[in-house]
Parts: C-alpha cells; structure tokens; sequence
C-alpha cells in the first residue's frame, strides 16, 4: 500500500511541477468557456436572443398591463426606446388598436413570431377589462410542458450550457499530452526500467497513475463548473444552472475521465517521443472535439454530420452532460452514455498493457 | 556469485549475445570492457531482469534467474547509463521515492536515505530539482540510489559517459568504496583506463561475444606490462572482428 501511495504522489508532484500542463489544462479551457458562452449568444437559445420591443407612447395602466402579459410569455422583452428595439408599439383607444413598427432587419420568422406574440397578449388583455367588467372569474388555461429524456436531446442549449460541457469534456482530455509526456519520459530515461528492476509491474504502475489523473479531471470539471457559474455571468454571459442531479454529473465526469485517461495510456505507450504523443494527442482531441459537437454545436451541423458525431466519445460526453444542464436530468438517464464512456476507457487501457507488454518484451 | 552460461539474445535477426558464458564472483569488481554495440548494456538488461533472453542460463547465488526474478530483483541494484530519476522533483523526494520503493519505512528508510545521501555527497544539493544538477551530480544520484536498498549486486552500466576527467575519477573512487564481502559488482565501459584502474577482474566483450576473460592475477599482468589495451584493440580491430 505505501509504494501505491508512493507511486501516487511521485505523480501528483510530477504534474503541479509542470506549470504549463496546468495552463493548458485549467486556464485554456476556461478561456474557451468564456469566449465561447459570449459568442455564441446569438445562435444559442438564450434570453439574449429575445424579441424585443418598446412602447412609443407614454407609460399607462394598459401598456404597463401589456408589457407584464407580454413579459410572462419567454423569448420577449420590453427594452427602451433608446435600446433600438425590433418592435415599437404605438397603442390607440387603450388597446383597440395597435400599430407596430418593425426595425427592417428583422426576418419574417421573427415578425410572424411577435405577431402571434401580440395577438395572444391583447386577447389576454382584452379578457382581463371583460373579467372586471362583469365581475366573473374565468381561470387561465395552463398547458405544461415537460421533456423525456429521449426529447431532452433536441433540447436546444444555452450558449453557457453548450460552452461548459465542451471544454470540460476537451480539457479533460487534453490530459493525454500531460500523461503521456510524463510517461515517455519515464521510458527514455529508463526510470520504468529501473522500476521494473525494482519489482514494480505495469498494472501497479498504472494503478498508482490513474487515480492522481481521475482527481485532476474532477478539479477540472469544478473549476469548469465555475467558471460557467460565477465568472461567465460576470464578463455579461449567461449563468450556468445546475438542473440536474450531482450524482448525474460526478457518474459522467468520471466515466469522461476513464475514456481520457484510457486514451492518453494507449496513446502514451504506442508514442515513441514526446514530440510524437503530443501531435497524435492533440489531432485526437481536436478529432474527436470537432466530431463530437465539441468545437461546433451539434444543433447548427446538418443532419448527416450530426449522426456521425456518434463516433466520438466526447459526443457521448457532450450528450449526458446536456441531459444534466439543459434537461435536468437524474443519473438513470445518463447511464448509457456513462457504460460506453466507461467501456471505451477500458477497452483503450486494456490495449495500452498489450502495446506495453509487447514492448517490454521487444527489449 | 553469478554464473552465465551459453547466453544468447536476438533483436530480430541480430544476435546481441552469441553464447556468453562469465562468472562474475562475489567481493570484487568485474569490468565488462567493449566498444559501443558490443553488447554490455544488453547483458546488464538481463542480468537486471528488464530484459528478457533467448536460450542459456543464468544462475545468481544458485538461483535461476529466469525462474526466480522476483526473489533478485530484491538483492539488485541496476545503475543505467543515463540518470534513472524523476528531473521535476528534488533530490530528497527522488531518494524518498525510491527508497519507498526499495521497501524501506521508519528508521531504516532514515538511515539508508541519509548514507546513501552522505556517500555521494548529496547532502547540500537534497532540495535542489534534481534536472537543475550537473552531470557529475546527477550520476551521484543515480548511484545513491542504486545503493538504498543495500543490494548483494550492484549493475554499473557505462556511468562516466559524457563526464569529464575529474568527475571521472570521483565516481570511481565512490564505486570502489561500494566493494564488500558478498557483493556482486559489475562495472561496463569502454574506457580501458577504468577497467584497469577499477576492476579487479574483466572481460572483453566484443560483436556479443566474450572474447577474453582475465581472473585476479591476469589483470594485475596486464595493468603492469600495459598490455590490456593491446589485448583490446588486437580483438576489436576489423581484421579480426569479421
């Protein structure tokens, strides 16, 4: 037990030493969260995105009455006029009639959305004077909408719950370069050598490497989490919202980490340099990242592209983590992406003791 | 005592070792003297258990070495070529490191940290990284760390390539006081110099063969008449190494 925990924390020092694997893997990510929760503001379903609209006439009860009837439908804000709004609404005999007029840039797709807007806000308005006027409550008609999991996909994500996940999952693969640069270093200068004339097998080595990296994949994923919490609101993005379970999240995290950290062994022990496990370890990640809806939403590819990002275990990183943030959901729901994420680490793990044995053996 | 018979070891179609048959005896220091690619580092590989041969037998204290690795392995120290440690950490953490390793705890990690450290003058140097150290420092390292787990053989591949003439001699004087009763020692090189002033037995090794072997009094002819060099460069020159 003391040479695992040895074995441990020779890694843990080996990777705070290094301060550049430690920008790579806390500061770049984090960087990507922030530009990319801001850019993609626009083409994300975030309040950001809304229609926006202001009154030309001056303030009464049956603007402010409309503006609150309007405000409880998502999607549409009340902005001032200074604010150049898509729809300023100019009202005439109370709200008889209505006359908008629309900003030239906005599409048809918007127009049509406002209108319809509108049109059920002044029936809501129109409805309340009949209410007051002959005393009869009528009770509003609720429809409420709730998501399966299977739907929960379609789910289109906020540009902060899009961004996070993302460069979780790309950060906390970006540990192959950090591994298997300590590991190769360790071949070439015959420290696993002189390990292994110690008595020290691979399996023991590996035991004493994989959990020093399954923490700082977890540290990742906080310090991720936080950023998209605290500091992406501060720079004029939006909040990430936890809404699904801890145990959901801790269940994908952890099973993201196992496929990272399986994948940076294999690539590690098939590596010959450094030089070499650093270019193949970075056209992996950015493979999968651009495949799997990492570097580009998955809602904005076109369809053929969005059934191939099923070839990237980072795509099934992508999926559960959605689930969680954009679907609420509870960890039975991302079990299936956890098994393959799992699986996928396993199966690559098993080929690195093969590709090792192989090795040793050679020399 | 180690005893090696008929030793044969292929890298694909390359015979490495082409039936080596040494003993190396207990309380002295065997040289193993050959040019680069003669084969010394790949024997010392086996004989340190990381790597593996083809036909022979090996036989350390009586025990078959591919039938008893992890009994050896326990008894041997292996000093390769190039500094085996970790550049990132200190000096203090590297000894730490291995002497956990070694399976030291308590006390007696204490007291084999602190000998080891003492012996090879690394006392003023256990907070420095050990990438910061000098070449002479760092194969001080490697050496104490070799010496933590007290072995009964210790493997010295080639740990004075690339030093100068000084640092040279300090680390052989450092080897020569590692000499005891019951140890095995095994020094390559391909400096004659070493050998002759080192080891109190050799052989010269030459295209994976074991071409000249030389016992206590021999060597002692040889470093009086000069003549080992003659020896070497008469056996590894062209017309006779085809």
């Amino acid at each position: 037990m003391n040479v695992l925990f040895a074995l441990m924390k020779k890694e843990f020092l080996l990777i705070a030493r290094d301060r550049w694997a430690l920008a790579a893997l806390f500061v770049l990510p984090s960087i990507f969260i922030l530009i990319m929760s801001l850019a993609l503001q626009n083409a994300a379903g975030d309040d950001k995105a809304a229609l926006t609209y202001a009154f030309g006439g001056p303030e009464d009860a049956t603007t402010a009455e409309l503006g609150k009837i309007l405000s409880e439908n998502g999607g549409v804000a009340r902005v001032s006029p200074a604010d150049e709004p898509q729809f300023n609404l100019t009202l005439k005999d109370g709200a008889e009639h209505v006359t908008v007029a629309v900003d030239y840039r906005v599409d048809g797709m918007a127009l049509a959305l406002f209108r319809s807007q509108l049109a059920l806000a002044l029936m809501r308005l129109k409805l309340h004077s009949l209410q007051e006027r002959f005393g009869v409550a009528i009770p509003a008609a609720t429809a409420e909408v709730t998501y399966t999991y299977a739907a929960a996909r379609a789910i289109r994500p906020s540009a902060t719950q899009q961004s996070v996940p993302s460069w979780i999952i790309f950060a906390m693969f970006f540990i192959i370069i950090s591994l298997s640069n300590v590991f190769i270093a360790e071949r070439k200068q015959n420290t696993l050598a002189r390990l292994r004339s110690m008595d020290i097998g691979f399996a023991l080595l590996m035991a004493g490497k994989i959990p020093p990296y399954y923490l700082l994949n977890q540290l990742q994923t906080l310090v991720m989490l936080a950023t998209g919490m605290y500091l992406t609101p501060l720079c004029g993005g939006q909040a990430l919202t936890m809404n699904g379970s801890f145990l959901a999240l801790w269940l994908i995290s952890s099973a993201i980490s196992c496929a990272a950290v399986g994948t940076a062994f294999l690539i590690a022990s098939l590596a010959d340099t450094a030089e070499q496990a650093g270019t193949v370890g970075g056209v992996v990640n950015v493979l999968f990242g651009a495949l799997g809806g990492v570097m580009v939403p998955k809602y904005i590819m076109p369809d053929y592209l969005r059934q191939l990002t099923v070839v990237s275990p980072m795509s099934w990183g992508l999926d559960g983590f959605l689930k969680i943030f954009a679907g609420g959901a509870a960890a039975r729901a991302v079990a299936l992406e956890s098994v393959a994420l799992f699986s996928f680490g396993a199966a690559m793990l098993a080929l690195a003791i093969v590709v090792s044995k192989k090795r040793g053996t050679k020399s | 005592m180690i005893v090696i018979r008929n030793l044969c070891k292929f890298y694909g179609r390359f015979q490495a070792l082409d039936h080596i048959s040494l003993s190396f005896n207990s309380g002295i220091i065997t040289g193993l003297l050959g040019m680069n690619g003669a084969g010394k580092s790949t024997l010392l590989s086996i004989l340190a258990t990381v790597s593996e041969y083809d036909s022979g037998e090996i036989l350390v204290f009586g025990q078959n070495l591919a039938e008893n690795k992890k009994n050896i392995r326990k008894i041997l120290a292996w000093i390769p070529q190039e500094p085996a440690f970790y550049d990132q950490m200190t000096v203090a953490e590297n000894l730490d490191f291995f002497a956990v390793i070694r399976g030291l705890f308590g006390t007696q990690k204490k007291a084999r940290l602190e000998a080891a450290a003492a012996n090879n003058r690394l006392e003023s140097l256990m907070g420095r990284r050990a990438g910061a150290l000098s070449g002479g420092e760092k194969q001080r390292l490697n050496i104490a760390i070799g010496m933590l787990g007290d072995p009964e053989i210790m493997l010295f591949d080639e740990p004075t390539v690339g030093l100068d003439v000084g640092i040279r001699q300090d680390l052989l004087m450092g080897i020569r006081a590692l000499k005891r009763p019951g140890r095995v020692i095994i020094y390559t090189s391909h400096y004659l110099d070493e050998i002759e002033k080192l080891c109190d037995e050799a052989a010269i090794i030459h295209q994976g063969r074991a071409r000249v072997v030389l016992d206590r009094d021999a060597m002692r002819r040889e470093a009086a008449n000069k003549t080992l060099e003659r020896h070497f460069l008469s056996m590894t020159e062209p017309s006779h190494s085809a």
